[in-house]
């Protein structure tokens, strides 16, 4: 008992002395307590893949079964039941009123933060005899992490998913399983804790609450957008007027400007519907960052060319083609939001309308003022130049920015 | 058309770095393929002994206080979070409950502490300690949040209990402390002196002491032996995270960025290494900051999607020095002062405000030395 006590008394000085230097220096580096899980979901069954820290499932079953101070795999393949029996043990699925029993198909290893992990693969098929199991073994748990499930008859595998992942939740408080969702009804992500065990499909908005909510998306990402606010303004500016090859004026007629805005606007909005549309659907994939660079690029030369009289006749090239890369960004943006499975047709659709709906509305607030300073000398040479001039000024520094 | 042409293939050729994704999954070739070297467990581990006693009897709460307790110990030296979760769980049927023990409680307050919940471990050491007022190692953890805090005549009258409880070494060096911070750098530089001249310190005491005079030489302009003491607190607490990144600032500010580097790749490393890693990489333009970069991300990431505190300190630290992003670092950095206020705080917020012409936080730094007399010859230099 001494000997313990000293340990105790030891313990706690050298505790306290250790975080006595800088006590807010907290105890960080090493692996926090977290698990992986990733689910997708179809008609027939559920694929799961749970990566769980080495070092807590040896803390649980002992791998280190010859005591030399290395996990082998050969040692982990010999505990691989014991591995499947104590993952599967906390890892609860149903389906409305089906139980999905999981049944390990895989076990391999990976890495998360330089932590070597466990990954287990798991299958489960949904249905069944086991149906009345199902509600008492999820009612065991707690309060679902999400909103509350709604009921469906047994076997229909588009009733909401329902899961729990515990495992080691009753012996480790900072314990967390990060899920991964992917069902019919889109892509979830959420966190499972020992106060939150149960994760719940929401469920599905219906196909005009998607389409009214994207709407306003487009709306407001055009709006915040300030970059693509300038190249719209940038194309625009020189809208009112003509280009004599070597000056500009102001032009007389009001439906002359109002068919080359029509087009170059039409063209921009041509142009980026359809990368939209690509990068969406996933046809084609390109990282953000050039992107970005490159939507900083098309203030900068927009900006530019308009100070050049001689180069109005490639406005409506470079609408459509730097439409073309701003329809890429707006992808990105879409895509932080979420816009998959059934769901896509109502996304796209709503977030293209509003993007429309916003363009639409800066050339209605800017176009009547232009109208009335076109046929000015100070419009055409010093306003528009100068305004196109400091645009390109901000791209440049969005460049450097964005490429640095 | 020949301009759009070249425009969109010279962004399209800015090709991303990408994102490092998750690992890849593989079934090792050999049977003997290591995993994971584990510490080779030692038949009397003390942690085995109580663990087979908590087991055997979970309501025995002074064991389950004194697993919890090596729990937390065992977290700091192999810098492994998972064991502060478990000394949690183990504490958590006593969780706000009379029969708490003292032991428990300051257990409790240290799993708080450390995720920088400082009300929530203060009430449970105020607990504690008004159920005994000698509790010395409650009032050593109170008296080290306070002065985190910046709360000196608080922390000064629990050093005062801690020593006269009989604790000369650890009493004398949280004297020291306070002292150190209130103007009087000289005279806790020689009362630490006296402490280390002894020859029986345990080693944590002693990495804890070093440390703290290593701060108090670099803020009185004396680096050299900052860096010497601090070479000497890494020999006894090679794990210390808090060590390592004041030796790494210390050697980044002198240039000796190949060392600094040295100092802070350690497998595995805090947001804080990392942070220090990128600012070294950047500076030297050595290769490997795109992948210390997105390490950083990652931690980041995961922490934000745990749902943990932001870690304050680092992010300004990396926004100031890798990100160049001022306006950013002085916000961050603002924010964690008004948690925790050490040299590094300090020094973090006046070169941000510097950095930003910022008038406001150069004044809440300024303001801050003045009322509580804190003595740093970074700043002066700094302001002068």
């Amino acid at each position: 008992m001494k000997a313990v006590s000293n340990i105790w008394r030891a313990a706690l000085l050298s505790a306290v002395a250790l975080a006595g230097l800088l006590v807010s220096g907290r105890a960080e580096a090493h692996a926090t307590s977290t698990s992986y899980l990733t689910a997708k979901a179809d008609d027939r069954a559920v694929e799961l893949t749970w990566d769980v820290a080495v070092a807590d499932v040896h803390w649980a079953l002992g791998l280190d079964t010859d005591g030399d101070g290395r996990i082998t795999w050969g040692e982990i393949e010999a505990r691989r039941g014991d591995i499947a029996d104590l993952a599967g043990s906390q890892l609860k699925l149903t389906r409305g009123e089906d139980n999905c029993q999981p049944g390990l198909t895989d076990l391999l290893v990976t890495e998360h933060g330089e932590e070597p992990h466990l990954s287990l693969a798991f299958r489960a098929i949904c249905g069944g005899r086991d149906a009345a199991r199902a509600a008492s073994a999820m009612s065991d748990v707690t309060a679902p992490a999400s909103s509350a499930a709604s009921s469906s008859k047994a076997g229909n595998h588009s009733a909401q998913l329902a899961l729990s992942a515990t495992l080691f939740f009753d012996k480790d408080a900072t314990q967390r399983t990060l899920i991964d969702v992917s069902t019919a009804n889109g892509q979830f992500t959420s966190i499972l804790s020992p106060y939150e065990p149960v994760w719940q499909e929401p469920p599905a908005p219906s196909f005009l609450s998607t389409f009214e909510t994207f709407v306003g998306q487009g709306l407001w990402h055009v709006w915040i957008g300030y970059d693509h606010l300038a190249f719209l303004l940038l194309l625009i500016l020189p809208g009112v007027l003509r280009s004599t090859g070597t000056d500009w004026r102001g032009r007389r007629d009001v439906r002359e400007i109002a068919a080359d805005l029509l087009k170059i606007i039409t063209a921009f909005t041509l142009a980026h519907s359809v990368t939209l549309a690509l990068a969406t659907t996933g046809t084609v994939q390109i990282p953000v960052r050039p992107i970005e660079i490159a939507i900083a690029l098309s203030i900068v030369i927009a900006g530019l060319l308009n100070l050049f009289p001689a180069a109005a006749r490639a406005r409506l090239a470079l609408a459509f083609g730097f439409g073309l890369i701003h329809g890429f960004g707006f992808a990105n943006a879409l895509a932080e939001l979420g816009a998959q499975g059934p769901r896509l047709i109502p996304t796209l659709a709503g977030f293209n309308i509003g993007v429309e709906l916003a363009q639409l509305s800066l050339v209605a607030l800017v176009l009547p003022l232009l109208l009335r300073a076109r046929h000015s000398n100070f419009y055409a040479w010093r306003f528009m130049p100068a305004t196109s001039l400091v645009a390109a000024m901000a791209g440049a520094a969005w460049l450097a920015a964005r490429a640095g | 058309m020949k301009i759009m042409a070249l425009t969109a293939f010279v962004a399209l050729a800015v090709s991303a770095m990408g994102e490092t994704g998750a690992a890849e999954r593989f079934r090792p070739a050999a049977p003997d393929f290591v995993v994971l070297q584990v510490p080779a467990r030692a038949s009397n581990d003390p942690i085995a002994v109580l663990e087979q006693r908590v087991a055997l009897s979970p309501e025995d709460q002074s064991s389950a206080a004194e697993l919890a307790a090596l729990y937390v110990q065992r977290a700091r030296e192999r810098r492994e979070m998972r064991y502060f979760g478990r000394a949690e769980t183990l504490l958590q049927p006593w969780v706000g409950r009379l029969d708490a023990l003292s032991a428990t409680l300051r257990v409790q307050a240290d799993i708080l502490q450390n995720r920088h919940d400082f009300a929530g471990a203060l009430v449970l050491l105020d607990r504690a300690i008004r159920r005994d007022s000698r509790d010395v190692s409650a009032r050593l953890m109170r008296a080290s949040i306070h002065l985190v805090q910046g709360k000196l005549s608080q922390a000064r009258g629990d050093c005062a209990v801690v020593l006269g409880a009989g604790e000369s070494a650890v009493g004398t060096a949280c004297l020291a402390q306070v002292l150190g911070d209130s103007g009087q750098l000289e005279k806790a530089q020689a009362l630490l002196e006296t402490v280390l001249a002894r020859q029986e310190l345990r080693d944590e005491l002693r990495g804890w002491m070093y440390g703290l005079q290593a701060d108090f030489a670099d803020r009185v302009g004396n680096r050299r032996r900052a860096e010497s003491l601090l070479r000497e607190a890494m020999k006894v607490t090679p794990a210390n995270e808090g060590v390592r990144s004041m030796l790494a600032d210390l050697l980044i500010d002198r240039g000796a960025l190949r060392e600094a580097l040295a100092i802070v790749d350690l497998p595995a490393p805090s947001i804080g290494l990392l942070a220090r890693k990128a600012r070294i990489q950047t500076l030297s333009n050595a290769g490997g900051l795109d992948h210390t970069r997105a390490q950083i991300e990652g931690l980041l990431s995961l922490a934000e999607r745990r749902g943990e505190r932001p870690h304050l300190r680092e992010e300004a630290l990396i926004a100031l020095d890798v990100e160049r992003d001022a306006e950013r670092a002085l916000t961050l950095a603002k924010q964690n002062f008004e948690v925790q206020r050490e040299t590094v705080d300090l020094r973090l917020l006046a070169r941000a405000a510097r950095a930003r012409g910022d008038r406001e936080g150069l004044e809440i730094v300024a303001r801050w030395m003045r009322e509580t007399g804190f003595e740093d010859s970074d700043i002066a230099r700094a302001r002068s």
